[in-house]
Order: C-alpha cells, then structure tokens, then sequence
C-alpha cells in the first residue's frame, strides 16, 4: 500500500519529489536550504528527515521505510595511488537512502521509463514491467546487479511524452492556428520580405529552444539552395550589354563633367568606376554620329537597341563595308594593272574591258556616267577610232574619279580600323568589369553558404528565398462545434500540422507525432548505476550506488548536513 | 498567533540580545512551519504589492512568473527548461549565477540564446543537477557508436572484458550491460508495431539531452573496488617500531584479499558472480550423501535456533504485520 498523497505538489510546503512535472521543478529552484541553527539536535534531525523523505520514498510509510533502511553504508576504496593522494572525503552520509534504490520502481523512475516514481509503481502494478523476462508486479522487487528489466515501450512513451489534448482544447488550439496561419499568408504574399525578417526575429529573441539537427540541416539546405540560386541570376545579370546599358543610361543622366559621371557611377561600380567613365567617353568620341544627342531622355528600348548596334550589330557592318570595299577595290584594280591594260589593247575586242569596267563600275559610278559610257559604246560602232581615242579619254577620266574615291573609301576604312579597334578596347573592358562584377558576386555569396554541421548555427545566418511565399496558401477556417462532436470532421493540412493538434493518431494515448514531454531538461540525470537502452525500453541494473570519495551514487538532490542528520534520525536503535 | 504575541510582549530581553534570536521552542500548539517562500535573491514579486488586483496566491503568482507567458497551445516557449536541449548538454538549475533568470523573454533579452553565463560553468558544474549537492554528478551516456563497438569487440573479436574495460576506460559491468543489451536490440529489431516510428523518435530525443563519455577526458575509475566489510572497524595491532607496515600487511592483519588480487578476482570472474558470492558470505550448505533406499537428496543450511521454523508452542505467524517478504526466481513474492 502507498502513502496517502497528501499536498504532493504544494507550492508553499515547497517539498522536492521524484518526478518532471513543472510544480516539483518551480519547488526544486526555489528551495531554499534548511535553517538548522537555533533548533535541538533533534529538531534538526527532524527537519532534515521531514526534507529528505519527502524526495526519497515519499510513497512509502515510515515503517516500510524504516525496514529498508541499513545502516551500513556502502563505499568504494579506490587503489589508484594518484586519486588516492587528494585525500577527499567520502561522503558515506549521502548513501542513507541508497537501499532505495534497488527498489524496482525506483530503478523504473532512474531509467525515465516512468515519470514519477508513484508512476513507475503503477505501471509494475499494472503489469507492464518484466525483470530477466519475468514478470513481476511487486514495486518493491530488489533488483541485483546484472538484473535486466524492461517496462511496456507504450508506457515509457506515455510517461516521457507530452500530455495529449482533449478533442475540444485541440479543436480550440487548431481553431486559432489556422486563422494565425491565415494571416501569415496574407502578410507574407503582400510583404514577403518583412515576414521573413520577423520571423527571423522571432526566433532569434522569442525561440528559446535549440533547433535540433534536423531542422537545422534542411533549413540550412534550403538556404543554400536559394544561395546558389542567387548567385546563377546575378551572374546573368552581370552581361557586357547589361554593363553598357547601365553605364550609358547612368553617365548620360549624370551631366556632362566628369567628375559627376564618376560620383554617379560609383554606388554601382564600385572600383570599376573609373574604367566605366573611360568606356562612356571613348563610344561618345569614337561614335559621335550613331549616339544621339537625346541619350538622357531615350527609352530603355531605344538605348538597348542603341547598346547593341553598337556591341554586335555595328562590327558586322563595317565588315560588311570592308569586305564590299577590298572587293570593289579587286574589281578596279585589274584595269589599273599594266598587264591587263596591254592585254586589252592588243585584242580585237577592247570593248569587252570597257564593258567589264563600266558594268563592274556601275554600283560606284553615277547613272549619268553610265549612260554616257552607253552612248559611247554605241558610238564606237560609227567611228572605230573616234571611239577607241574617246575610250581612252573616257577610260582615264572614270580612273580619276574612281582614285578619289577610293582615297575616299581608304580614309573611311582607316577610320573604320580605329572605330573597330576602340571598339574592342571597350569591349576587353567590359569583360574585364564583368568578370570583377561576377568575383565580387561570388566572393559576396560564396560566404553565405552555411555548412550544415556548423555548431554556433544561428537562424540569422539564413538567406532569404525571393520566391518562399509562392507556395503558401491559406486553409479553410474550422469549425469546433462540429469538430466536438464528431471527431474525425477535423481535416486539418497545414505544412506543420496534419490532422488535430497532438492527436494526429487518437487512439493514442500520448501526444502523436510524439514529442517530448516540457521541463524535462533539469531533471535529465543519467544514473551511475543503471545502464539504459531507449531504443528497446531495456535497462540493466549495474549494481548497487555507492560513495567514493568526493562523491556519491545516490540521486539526492540534498548536501551532507541534511543526509547526515537524516541517517543519524534513522540510525537510532528501535525498539 | 494571539497567543505567541501575548507571549512576545510578556517577554523582556535584554539589550544585548536581539529579540530574533529568542528561539520560541518552549511555546506548544504553535506551527512553527514555514511557508516555502524563495529566497530573495532569485527577485520574485508578490501578489499584494501589485498594482493591479488579481486573485491568485502568492505561491500561483510567482510560479507563473519563473514559468513565463503560455502561449495558446499551452507552452512556456520563454522559459529556458520547457525545451529540452538537443546538443548533448546538461541544462541543470544554475541559480546560484548572477543573472541567471528561468525566464528569457523577447523583450529583455539583447543576447541570444543560450544566456552567456552558461557557457562558462567549468564541468563540474555542468554535470552537477542539483545546486544543493555538490557531490552529484549526472553519469555520461554511452554513444550508439561505442555501443555497437563493445559488442562487437566481445561477441564477434572475442576480445576479453577486463582488456575492453582498459581499451575503453569503462568498468566491467557496464561492458558487461553493453553487451546484453546489444544483444536484446538485436532480437527485438526486427520487430514492427504500432509504436515503432515514436519509439525511434523517443530514443533519438533521449539520446541528446545526455553528456556523452569521452573515454580519455572524463575515464571511470577501473581501480575502485567495494570497501571490504572489515576494513569499516578498526583493529589495533602492536608492531615495532621499525618494523614495516604497508597495505598488503594491513590485508593480511584483516584476513582478506590484497587490493591486487581483488581487482584480478574481479576481472577474470564475471562482476554479478563475484557480487553475488559477496552478498552470499557466510551461509553454509550442506549435501548430505545419498544412502540406499533414499529418494531424495538432504540438504542442510547452517542456522540458529530460533531463527528458523516454529518453536513448539509458538502461535502461527501467517497474519503478522509487516512480515519479511523475499521473491522467487519467477518473480512471486513468498513469505521468508
């Protein structure tokens, strides 16, 4: 039989006892040690026992108790001659209640299969409890060393697991989550920034609890994710048109001096500033007649238009010209050529040059000339001689024309060449600016990527993803009358939530998806005497606590003065 | 109350002495117990002294205020113990810190969490769970890897327990503990029930929110062995002068084994044998030879008289109170 429980939990008796829940933990923080001054020895013998009972076995009656009790306490001697030397003391005292501890409800509690040890004595009672495979229902059963015992895992999960909600204060919860739910979508689709930031905020300041490793890792991949995805867009972004389109827009609104276009262009470029100002100045000389004078005022489509005429579109054309030039210049050449010319004069058909000339001419000369060459040849036909004097005139007037114009073309090409040859100089700048662009774009990202098993992880640390709100959407409100009533109405998808909340699997009796159970963190004391096995819900009983010296086995939450006098209360010879 | 007032103003104390330290041990019928109040220091406030009326106590009030606001689901998402730590350190009460507050709310708090006097707390302090016993220390978890590591080492390399104790810094019996329970895990994995996705999850969560051992910075002790019995009285012995007297003498005085041949003793035999034959000390048995025409084998434990059976005359003692109770090997409890 167990004590009658009488003010367990009372918060001005303040009493410690062996269990998790949060009134035994808000006792144990603000205990204060016993005032054993001014008070009998047997006073203080009575306080101390009052205290330390009310932790140890304060389930048990005082006779049950005082049967267990031994008066022999354990110790260890220890051979190793360096430990030896520091000369501790053994706390024997603290070992009063270790006789306690081979209780099997005891062992129960040290092992976290139960909550309390009133708990542990339940589920043994109830039959959820197996020593080396045997069952046993006594709480008291004296465990010995090498003794395996085990408790029901569906027991163990209801005790370390948080308490799971009735239908009607899971449907009011889930009643409120998903309007909050609602609203965050709301704010996060009109302002995704901020909501990201406050969320951010929220668990920097408002998030007491670590992040465990899991979490930790996908949040982490996922800000990577959105790293990379940054730096492939800036890297597209970082195009030599894109450049020139900047730097013209920037250094045409930015006025006519230099120094300006150099303020204007430097919260963009940075340190390539200077070598854009160079660029901005060599296209205005170099392309006087195709930049227009309105270049503040064009439109985006006009200057990108204007950007690439003068990147790509502008070196075909003057190759184009070149070529049609070098190859006018083939055509002209060959009459010029002494050779020819002798060829021509001693065949009987001199015509066919002059023919060839004029044709080939045709594109350079007027129409007018043209005409009259026409009309010659058709002379030629009269006069043989008159012709063939008039052709040579002719012939040599049409190559004194041609030579200016050639001179002509020869002065274009040069400035063509120089025009072409600027060009690429601007071009190797703006590579030269891009690849900068694309260094400090990497250099600037390459340092956001978090590795994944970083230790001081913070939440700061995540990058923000431009397109995170596009998958949000908001849930169907939910009605709790109807939820009350019929449990299975509840239908409930939220990204962080299926199903009522903590009761995802209802026939079960803790919280699902489990978690564990609050203020456990305190009270998380792994025993020196028991070996535990969560992932089977075993434990092995090692041996008995002992004391050795500077410490002891024995889970007491009080020092020596109070073991002390505890013992020595007990110690007395009983009649 | 009256009554201990009539007697304070009856009482005249003398200049010299405070009338606190008058202990009132004398007066009866007078609870004398005091209300479980914290101390000061940890600046909890009191209900009355607020200015806006609530009809709490004050027990309820400060409680709400070491446990923080509840948010709607029920959680205490500001206090520092609600979560339980998931990085394989301990998260015990440090009260006794300047600055150490249960509560971390959004609006105080400039650092992040954890709160930086934690990161200082030398190991003793960390391992140690309650501020009120310094010689407690939380024992160190054992890593699913080290685990895994002893079984094999016993089962599959057939490597001795007493050399794994010394390759490990690990005492036998929990080697020993190790290994059944590997083996336990093994026969049960293949088991699939309802419970299995949360007991997967019980027993990862469980796993961090214990220090782990690290066998060279924080080893067991392999030379402790249990205090013998004998050692615990005092024997006095005439020696001379110059005579040498050292340990293994003092174990010869005693009549028990030297420390050497003890720890030997324990790590050939198996640890629960040895525990066993300790707690088994001193009981005699006796087989008696089978003679022609017995059935059965006689078998004689040394006792006393009168501590054994029924003295003649002597009433049955079936409804005795509080009669000595033992169990059998299957777990039925028997009257001794």
């Amino acid at each position: 039989m167990t004590r009658k429980i009488s003010a367990l939990n009372s918060l001005s008796r303040g009493h410690i006892r062996t269990s998790w829940n949060k009134y035994n933990l808000f006792n144990l923080y603000k205990k204060r040690n016993v005032n054993l001054r001014g008070k009998s020895l047997y006073q203080q013998k009575w306080y101390s026992k009052a205290e330390s009972r009310a932790y140890h076995g304060e389930h048990l009656t005082e006779k049950q108790w005082s049967r267990t009790f031994v008066p022999n306490l354990k110790g260890v001697a220890q051979l190793d001659s360096g430990l030896q030397a520091h000369n501790t003391e053994t706390p024997l005292v603290l070992q009063t209640y270790a006789p306690l501890e081979r209780r099997l409800d005891f062992a129960l509690f040290r092992s976290f299969f139960a909550s309390s040890v009133r708990q542990a004595r339940r589920f043994i009672l109830s039959s959820h409890v197996h020593v080396n495979g045997v069952k046993v229902i006594q709480p008291s059963y004296p465990l010995r060393p090498g003794d395996i015992f085990s408790c029901n895992p569906e027991k163990v999960l209801l005790a370390l697991g948080a308490k799971k909600p009735s239908v009607k204060q899971a449907a009011k919860i889930d009643f409120v989550t998903v309007n909050k739910w609602n609203d965050f979508v709301k704010k996060a689709k009109e302002n995704p920034e901020k909501t990201w930031n406050d969320q951010l905020l929220r668990k920097k300041h408002g998030w007491n609890g670590e992040i465990d490793r899991n979490t930790q890792r996908i949040l982490i991949a996922n800000s990577n994710k959105v790293v990379k995805k940054i730096i492939e867009t800036e890297q597209e972004k970082c195009d030599p048109e894109l450049i020139l389109f900047d730097i013209l827009r920037i250094s045409s609104n930015a006025g006519n001096s230099d120094v300006a276009i150099l303020k204007a262009l430097t919260p963009k470029f940075g340190g390539n500033a200077k070598k854009c100002l160079t660029i901005y100045q060599d296209l205005l000389s170099t392309f006087e007649n195709e930049i227009p004078p309105s270049l503040p005022n064009l439109s985006d489509q006009k200057l990108s238009k204007l950007v690439n005429r003068i990147l790509g579109f502008n070196i075909q054309e003057t190759d184009k010209t070149v070529k049609q030039e070098t190859s006018t210049a083939k055509d002209l050449k060959d009459p010029k050529d002494p050779k020819d010319f002798k060829d021509s004069k001693d065949s009987k058909q001199s015509v066919e040059p002059k023919e060839q000339a004029a044709s080939k001419g045709k594109e350079l000369v007027d129409s007018k000339e043209s005409v009259e060459t026409n009309q010659n040849q058709e002379n030629t036909k009269v006069d043989e001689e008159a012709t063939s004097t008039f052709a040579e005139l002719k012939r040599s007037e049409i190559f004194n024309s041609e030579e200016k114009k050639l001179q002509k073309k020869q002065e274009k090409e040069k400035t063509i060449k120089i025009k072409v040859k600027k060009l690429q100089s601007v071009k190797y700048t703006l590579n030269q600016i891009t690849s900068s662009l694309r260094n400090q774009i990497d250099a600037e990202y390459n340092s956001k990527f978090i590795n994944p098993n970083k230790d001081n992880f913070r939440v700061t640390d995540l990058v923000l993803d431009p397109e995170w709100h596009k998958n949000l959407k908001p849930h169907k409100p939910i009605n709790i009358k109807e939820i009350v009533e019929d449990e299975s109405n509840a239908k409930i998808f939220l990204p962080f939530q299926k199903g009522l909340y903590g009761r995802q699997e209802a026939e079960k009796p803790y919280f699902t998806p489990w978690k564990l159970r609050p203020f456990m963190g305190p009270f998380a004391i792994y025993p020196h005497h028991i070996e535990i096995d969560f992932d089977t819900c075993h434990a092995v009983y090692l041996s008995d606590p002992v004391a050795r010296p500077g410490s002891s086995e024995v889970i007491t939450p009080f020092g020596k003065d109070i073991s002390e006098r505890a013992f020595m209360f007990y110690q007395r010879k009983r009649l | 109350m009256i009554f201990l007032q009539q007697i304070k103003s009856s009482v005249t104390y003398p200049s010299s002495i405070s009338p606190l330290a008058i202990s009132f041990q004398q007066v009866r019928h007078v609870s004398r117990r005091k209300l479980a109040y914290p101390p000061k220091h940890l600046g909890f406030r009191y209900n009355g002294r607020m200015p806006k009326k609530n009809h709490k106590s004050n027990f309820r009030f400060m409680m709400n205020q070491f446990l923080g606001p509840q948010n709607y689901k029920g959680e205490y998402r500001f206090n520092i113990f609600s979560d339980p730590q998931t990085n394989n350190e301990t998260k015990f009460i440090t009260r006794e810190l300047p600055g150490d507050s249960a509560v971390v709310l959004p609006e105080n708090s400039n650092v992040e969490y954890p709160p930086i006097n934690k990161r200082f707390l030398s190991d003793r302090r960390k391992f140690q769970p309650f501020f009120m016993n310094p010689q407690l220390s939380t024992n160190l978890m054992l890593t699913d890897k080290t685990k895994r590591n002893i079984y094999e080492d016993v089962e599959i390399n057939k490597i001795p327990v007493y050399e794994l104790a010394f390759k490990y810094n690990i005492k036998i019996p929990r080697i020993e503990a190790v290994v059944k329970l590997e083996k336990i895990k093994l026969s049960i994995k293949a088991k699939n029930d309802q419970f299995f996705n949360d007991l997967k999850k019980m027993s990862s969560t469980m796993k961090k929110i214990f220090p782990l051992f690290e066998r060279h910075r924080k080893p067991e002790n392999l030379t402790e062995i249990p205090a013998p019995a004998k050692t615990l009285q005092s024997r006095f012995l005439t020696i001379n002068e110059s005579e040498p007297f050292g340990p293994v003498d003092a174990a010869k005085v005693f009549g028990i084994k030297s420390g050497k041949e003890t720890l030997q003793d324990i790590a050939e035999t198996e640890h629960k044998e040895f525990h066993h034959e300790e707690q088994k000390e001193g009981k005699e048995v006796y087989y008696a030879p089978v003679l022609e025409g017995e059935k059965s084998v006689f078998r004689f434990v040394k006792s006393k008289v009168g501590k054994v059976g029924h003295r003649y005359g002597a009433s049955n003692r079936d409804n005795k109170t509080d009669r000595k109770i033992g169990f059998d090997t299957t777990g039925r409890m028997v009257y001794i």
